[in-house]
């Protein structure tokens, strides 16, 4: 029963495919009409010297952005390394707590549903009233976090959340987690619903703990769940804009600075298109690279 | 009747636990949403002049403000309209495409898949005016028609490849048994595939309603008449240059996260075992 | 049940889409009916047929819920002076409101008149996108209105000797001061320079239990902050013949002023972190005795702030000037209108009427033109009337010493060079190397210059 994925993998192999063209046009028609222009007109862009300001004189440059970034842009390496510990971080993180969160609120408990609700709400409120009131409760003057740590005894002094530069890639990465988790919970926890409770019983019988079920039980049901998640939560992570730009804007002095805000800057206050277009098909290339390797992991 | 007394307090102290853990971790993931709470119910001197999560006095005059002013109940209507309108399309076209993802294999339908994927990758900020161009083009600036479309077309990638990771792990041997009675493949899509993933479903559902419920970069863009706005942009009717009236923006949010609650509500109960739905059981 | 349930809601919904893309279909923007119908006709037929439309895309300036009846009672009164005309406000958001402009822009669909953020007009003008309006201010020096506005003001938006949008509103900064508290500290005299500031800072905190100083430090409104200092000690990030100017001895002083507050603790060590909203926090819960802000007309309905507050009279550095930063705000014609001429005619009026605006909108803005200034509103109370006789009189444009906003300024400002500076020295735990932040910068601002080019 374990090996359920491996039944879906086996039955990929209908004959006639018409049926299946059928049923994917509707997909295809909306995405490709509404997206793929946009997408190659930005790789497109990527080639050129596209520059906001004059929008008539573009002129075709070749690999020339690709090149400046990799050999000449000094700030491009710091960032894109803090980038992909920030993107893992928050994955991980907020799979941690969303596998936690979804194990308890899968248990048979009373209003089991108004729980999960709550669970969801850090996802449901509007991105810029969760980053200021996140912002509130963390403030070294007067957030409560350091009011309740500082009367516990914990602290001495306020931690500087979002002013010490030790801590405030930490907060950031807290932040994105808090706001990710609800993702992974959700996925999880329909994960979880469809796993057959019979092999729990039999786990039962044949006498193993609750740990040993869930590693040798649980997960290998929830990998495809797993990949599918975690290589969206990926995508989203590293694309990400909104979450760090609400709380930082990417400071003090660039140290929260993601690619994605690093690109927008590029493209709307230096007007240069061209160049961010580039960091952008740099990013999906990376993206790409990180997903391919997480399908070899769970594989 | 000794050990029976045993196990049934060993179960009971387990329960507790598990009540105390998720109602602990429930609040300290909420903490930020306490305070929201906290702050739509302070007057608009308090929200900037007391620090205290909770207001001295409640107050209500936020949401007073909030409900008579400008358009409020229609934002909240143009979103609820969008986000349900726009779920119930992803679900459909997206369990469609899935499926075919999942059950048939040729190359075409491959890379069709990978192409989601990279079309995933992306970032929108780059895309914003070549789309409005998409949007120009089809005459559709500035009607409910492009702000459904566009949401369907960037929560589609994501939810075909949730849909399809559901029916991989669905067993094809239930299809054959359903040909077996004679069903068609659609039939048997929609009376046995589709009724196992409802948790799937379910929580695609519950997801693209929340992305569209506040997505605000290309309502901004694409809709200039404010009859048409959702909440995402009305609330930013409270925001200028350098202030913020946070008193009223949070009691909107308050308010509009209402009816996603009702939303998530509904929908978790389809969040239920899938499995003992269907015809594996026994 | 459930899949019952779940079909019905299904079913709704897809009912409902599909009466969304049929009936909204047919609906157009103002804008493109604007231009479809400007290809049809000749301009003056259509006049005598149907009524010119002007879209006029108003950022949100001030509160929702005052605000945008009197900008529409303003355009209303054109109205009535001109028949043919209708004039269709529209209300910007500020987040994202950049591109919503460029989008706009660059597939025609812009609208005829805009009132936007003042760094905007020279992205604009680059991208060639704004009609100049010379032609107004030779109407003004006809009626003897010309000399109303500054010479600066209009020189802010001129680019390549022509003017390419109209001051419209003053957005003043200034420092506000408790005065209960300086009077707990101890200081008689207010500060004339900026050791006599930082003098009175130290005696606050020795004297209080307050905290000295406190603005933004996070947000763009950082670079405000360190602006103010710059005007203040007679420099800015480039020079006035726009050579970069941040590794500069006079940076550099206004670096070691804020290392200075820095190590001395005058300014809260959680600072850096601060956006505008959390220093107003602090500010308004009464724990700061000096804070850097726009005015705004909220201060005055915090009994313990308003009764216990004033404007700081503006300072100087020792070699500075007595000077102080103020935004106008501008007002522009798009060349893609397609009625150029009215829309020109509804910007002068704008300009001409915008009185009520200013005054009875909520809003906390100052005028541009000198005799709106004599309104008896600009005394009414000792926030607008500290700001009226301590701070206008010394306003300095933030560019300053530049004449106009150039075309790096985007780059400098939206990244926000100034603030990073800022932020550098916040960080260092009043140990900065302000030599070495200032090369930085220095080099940054550099760059953006040639690249701009």
């Amino acid at each position: 029963m374990a090996d359920k994925g491996e039944h879906g993998v086996n039955s990929k192999k209908l004959e006639n495919p018409t049926l299946g063209y059928i049923l994917i046009l509707p997909a295809v028609l909306i995405v490709l009409v509404i997206r793929l222009y946009p997408m190659l007109y930005g790789f497109y862009m990527s080639l050129t010297d596209y520059s906001l300001v004059r929008p008539d004189k573009v002129e075709f440059v070749g690999l020339k952005n690709f090149i400046d970034l990799i050999t000449t842009d000094e700030k491009f390496y710091s960032i894109i390394v803090f980038s992909l510990v920030y993107t893992v971080c928050v994955v991980g993180l907020s799979y941690i707590i969303g596998m936690i969160m979804a194990l308890l609120l899968n248990r048979d408990i009373k209003c089991r549903g108004f729980f999960r609700t709550l669970a969801l709400i850090p996802w449901a409120i509007p991105p810029v009233v969760g980053a200021t009131n996140f912002l509130w409760i963390l403030n070294d003057e007067f957030g409560i976090v350091n009011i309740v740590l500082k009367s516990m005894g914990l602290i001495k002094n306020s931690i500087g959340f979002f002013s010490d530069m030790s801590v405030v890639r930490l907060t950031v990465i807290i932040y994105g987690a808090w706001k990710s988790f609800p993702f992974m919970m959700i996925v999880l926890l329909s994960g979880l619903q469809s796993i057959p409770t019979e092999i729990y019983d039999s786990a039962k019988i044949d006498g193993s703990g609750p740990v040993r079920s869930f590693i040798h039980m649980t997960l290998p049901f929830l990998k495809q769940v797993t990949f599918i998640s975690i290589t969206l939560m990926l995508i989203w992570t590293f694309n990400g804009f909104e979450d760090i730009y609400l709380l930082t804007e990417g400071g003090p002095v660039n140290r929260t600075m993601v690619l994605p805000i690093y690109t927008y800057y590029t493209a709307f206050y230096r007007g240069n298109m061209g160049y961010a277009a580039s960091i952008a098909v740099l990013m999906s290339i990376i993206l790409l690279a990180v997903s391919i390797l997480n399908k070899k992991a769970t594989d | 009747m000794n050990v029976k007394g045993i196990k049934n307090k060993s179960r009971k102290i387990e329960k507790a636990i598990t009540y105390f853990l998720i109602i602990t971790t429930l609040c300290i993931l909420n903490l930020p949403i306490l305070s929201m709470v906290g702050t739509s119910l302070k007057s608009k001197l308090e929200v900037l002049s007391t620090v205290g999560l909770f207001p001295q006095k409640i107050y209500f005059g936020n949401y007073v403000n909030v409900i008579k002013g400008a358009n409020f109940d229609r934002y909240l209507w143009n979103s609820l309209y969008y986000s349900l309108a726009v779920t119930a399309l992803c679900i459909i076209v997206a369990t469609l495409a899935g499926y075919a993802m999942s059950r048939y294999s040729n190359y075409l339908i491959k890379v069709f898949g990978i192409l989601l994927l990279v079309i995933l990758m992306f970032p929108l900020v780059l895309i914003l005016v070549p789309l409005f161009g998409v949007f120009q083009r089809l005459g559709m600036v500035n009607t409910r028609g492009s702000i459904i479309i566009s949401y369907l077309a960037f929560q589609l990638p994501f939810c075909i490849w949730m849909v399809k990771g559901f029916f991989d792990s669905i067993p094809y041997e239930l299809e054959q048994a359903a040909f077996i009675d004679g069903c068609t493949q659609f039939q048997a899509l929609c009376r046995v595939v589709f009724p196992l993933s409802l948790p799937g479903i379910a929580a695609v559902g519950i997801f693209s309603f929340l992305r569209c419920w506040n997505e605000y970069m290309m309502a901004s863009i694409f809709i200039k008449s404010a009859a048409l706005n959702g909440i995402s942009v009305g609330l930013r009717s409270f925001q200028q240059e350098f202030q913020i009236d946070w008193g009223s923006v949070s009691a909107a949010s308050v308010l509009a996260t209402i009816p996603i609650v009702i939303f998530i509500l509904t929908a978790q109960k389809y969040l239920i075992s899938g499995m003992t739905a269907g015809s594996v059981k026994g | 049940m459930l899949k019952r349930l779940g079909c019905i809601f299904l079913f709704i919904c897809m009912i409902l889409s599909m009466a969304a893309c049929g009936a909204e279909s047919g609906k157009q923007t103002g804008n493109q009916a604007v231009q479809s119908s400007g290809q049809n006709a000749g301009e003056k037929e259509k006049k005598t047929q149907e009524p010119v439309r002007i879209v006029f895309w108003d950022m949100a300036w001030g509160p929702a819920d005052t605000y945008p009846k009197v900008v529409e009672s303003v355009a209303k009164k054109f109205e009535e002076g001109n028949p043919n005309v209708k004039v269709e406000v529209q209300q910007i958001a500020w987040d994202n409101n950049y591109q919503v402009f460029l989008t706009a822009i660059s597939s025609g669909t812009a609208p005829d008149v805009a009132t936007v953020s003042s760094a905007l007009p020279i992205q604009f003008n680059s991208m060639g996108a704004l009609t100049p309006l010379d032609s107004i201010l030779e109407e003004w020096k006809k009626e003897g209105k010309y000399a109303d506005t500054e010479q600066a003001d209009y020189d802010t938006f001129t680019f390549d000797g022509k003017v390419m949008a109209l001051p419209w509103q003053l957005d003043p900064r200034a420092l506000f001061y408790r005065k209960d508290v300086f009077e707990k500290a101890g200081i008689t005299k207010l500060p004339e320079d900026w050791d006599g500031f930082l003098e009175a800072l130290r005696k606050i905190k020795k004297n209080t239990d307050v905290i000295p100083f406190v603005s933004s430090g996070a947000d763009s409104f950082s670079h405000h902050v360190f602006y103010h200092f710059q005007i203040i000690n007679n420099t800015g990030m480039v020079t006035k013949d726009l050579k970069a100017d941040m590794a500069g001895k006079k940076n550099i002083e206004v670096l070691t002023l804020f290392n200075t507050m820095v190590k001395e603790g005058l300014v809260p060590e959680g600072m850096v972190g601060y956006k505008l909203a959390d220093a107003q926090k602090l500010f308004y819960s009464g724990k700061v005795a000096v804070f850097l802000d726009a005015p705004r007309l909220q201060m005055l309905q915090y009994p313990e702030i308003a009764n216990n507050t004033a404007v700081l009279p503006v300072f100087k550095a020792p070699e500075g000037i007595k000077a102080s930063p103020g935004w106008t705000n501008p007002i522009l014609v798009f060349k893609q209108s397609k009625n150029a001429e009215m829309a020109k005619q509804f910007t002068k009026y704008y300009c001409d009427n915008v009185l009520p605006v200013l005054t009875k909108s909520g809003l906390c803005a100052f005028p541009v033109k000198k005799s709106f200034l004599s309104d008896p509103y600009f005394k009414s109370n000792w926030l607008l009337k500290g700001i009226s006789e301590e701070v206008l009189p010394y306003t300095l444009p933030g560019f300053y010493p530049a004449r106009a906003y150039y075309p790096a300024y985007g780059q400098i400002n939206g990244e926000n060079y100034a603030g990073i500076a800022l932020q550098n020295v916040l960080t260092a735990g009043g140990k900065a190397d302000c030599e070495a932040i200032a090369k930085k910068i220095n080099q940054d601002v550099e760059n953006a210059l040639k690249s701009s080019k």
